[in-house]
């Protein structure tokens, strides 16, 4: 994957980050919630959850608290909980430049 | 069970072509059984719609990445939970199907990364070791001075080995430096896999096998050039797929590029017989004073012509020549020493042959060392070495 995907989340990855502040999830949960909160208009394919889980576990966002069977399930980590507020600060800047151009 | 097979090469950056075809022959009562170099099998099923997916694996961990190959690995598991059922592997690329259309990958920003890195080292991995093999081959049949031990049939082999190899390095290359120009959107190429297996695979043994028998060695290399132009025609024909408007005329265009380069090869490799060279001031190409031991036109047991093909060096540049040899010593030592060696009939090689000369010193009357190939219509029927033979000089040449 590359590197500047961590540097900026990208929509998925911050679903992701937003279905762990809901408790701890596994692959489906998280799948699950990124499509009912955006009602349908994110739909993170498994290849892709994989990756980003992956990614998110090697950079110490998310943290593997159990496994059973085949199914693992993830918890945020408190660098993780940073990185998604760092994120949701940007956007929220972003959003306020473009609606002042607006005005 | 039944079972349908299908030639065809899984290459990466076909996936979605890949993908369609399966789920079309899924739709036709096929199901994938499993994949392998070269081939992939399906067996009858009821026909069901049913959604294929290939992604990657990392089993050896050159790619970084963190997929697990296998029915058994957390990556396979992890696609189950979503409703993904695991059917098989090659490569770095992994078989998944489902019964809902539901996206695999969905996000190009995170995958493409991924994507590329899987396709650059499952080509690399696919080309690398029969380019060697190529490579090691050609020097082997172009220099066989230690093939001295080995049946005649060993340089056949080698040559016939170098050319598969050839047309699988062609096979594999050729269409991934076409990916390398155009990858942004080479999934998405209405191009199914059947359509690359009878336009690549079916092309290539044929034209193998027409190089394989009807070739002379001299004319590999202007062979080698057609399978490129054929080639490169192809990827023309895949450059203008989406305009359906002038798909058929290319692919007309195609096939009667092929059709050409057939008659031109066959035309080529039996061309009307050169005009026999003079010897320089009537002296015979050698005499039978220029061996140890004299041999006498009266010793022949045929005086039936052969042409032979004589390459040699001049000024670092391989040259040849042709020669008619039915009256000259030459081709009695020839003959002598087929027959004695290997109980072959003059019948089996009065058509052509070739007689390739190394070591030429340069100077007239110097003792040289021959290494005869004689062949018919390119079997090889002779490797073996005169080491009595002289230079000598042709009128042309000098």
């Amino acid at each position: 994957m590359a590197k500047r995907t961590m540097e900026t989340l990208t929509e998925s990855m911050l679903y992701v980050l937003m279905a762990f502040h809901t408790g701890a999830c596994c692959g489906t949960d998280i799948a699950e919630f990124a499509e009912r909160k955006t009602h349908g208009r994110v739909k993170i394919g498994p290849g892709t959850l994989y990756t980003i889980l992956s990614k998110f576990v090697e950079e110490a966002l998310i943290l593997e608290i159990s496994v059973d069977g085949r199914k693992r399930t993830y918890q945020i980590t408190e660098k993780g909980r940073v990185v998604f507020q760092e994120e949701l600060d940007r956007l929220r800047k972003c959003v306020e430049d473009g609606e002042s151009v607006l005005l | 069970m039944n079972y349908k097979y299908r030639f065809m090469n899984i290459h990466l950056f076909e996936r979605k072509a890949l993908e369609d075809y399966f789920s079309h022959m899924a739709a036709n009562g096929w199901q994938v059984d499993r994949l392998r170099y070269g081939y992939v099998r399906f067996h009858k099923e009821k026909p069901q719609q049913r959604y294929y997916h290939i992604g990657f694996h990392d089993k050896i961990g050159y790619l970084s990445l963190p997929y697990a190959e296998g029915e058994n690995s957390d990556y396979t598991g992890f696609m189950e939970s979503f409703g993904y059922t695991y059917v098989s592997s090659i490569g770095v690329a992994q078989l998944f199907v489902s019964s809902e259309d539901q996206p695999f990958f969905s996000e190009p920003e995170i995958d493409e990364a991924a994507f590329r890195k899987a396709v650059f080292k499952d080509e690399f991995s696919k080309s690398i070791l029969p380019f060697i093999l190529m490579l090691l081959l050609f020097i082997m049949t172009e220099f066989p001075f230690y093939l001295d031990s080995l049946a005649s049939n060993a340089t056949l082999l080698l040559n016939g080995m170098e050319f598969l190899l050839m047309v699988y390095f062609f096979g594999q290359m050729i269409p991934y430096l076409r990916y390398l120009q155009n990858h942004k959107e080479c999934t998405n190429r209405a191009i199914t896999a059947r359509f690359r297996a009878y336009h690549i695979i079916f092309p290539c043994v044929f034209l193998t096998v027409l190089l394989f028998f009807f070739l002379p060695t001299s004319l590999f290399v202007p062979a080698i050039l057609v399978i490129a132009l054929l080639m490169t025609m192809r990827l023309g024909l895949r450059f203008v797929t989406n305009h359906t408007v002038h798909k058929k005329l290319w692919q007309a265009l195609v096939i009667a590029g092929y059709a050409v380069a057939y008659l031109v090869i066959l035309n080529i490799g039996h061309d009307s017989d050169p005009t026999p060279l003079r010897i320089k001031d009537d002296k015979p190409f050698m005499t039978a004073a220029d061996f140890k031991q004299p041999v006498k036109t009266a010793d022949f047991e045929s005086q039936q012509s052969i042409l032979l093909k004589v390459q040699y060096y001049t000024d670092e540049k391989m040259s040849y020549r042709y020669l008619k040899v039915a009256d000259t010593p030459l081709s009695g030592l020839i003959e002598k020493r087929i027959l004695s060696d290997y109980q072959l009939s003059l019948a089996a090689y009065e058509q052509r042959g070739s007689v390739r000369v190394y070591h030429v010193p340069g100077e007239y009357g110097d003792q040289v060392e021959v290494n005869i190939l004689v062949k018919q219509r390119n079997y090889l029927l002779i490797y073996g070495k005169l080491k009595d033979a002289y230079l000598t000089f042709f009128e042309n040449h000098v």
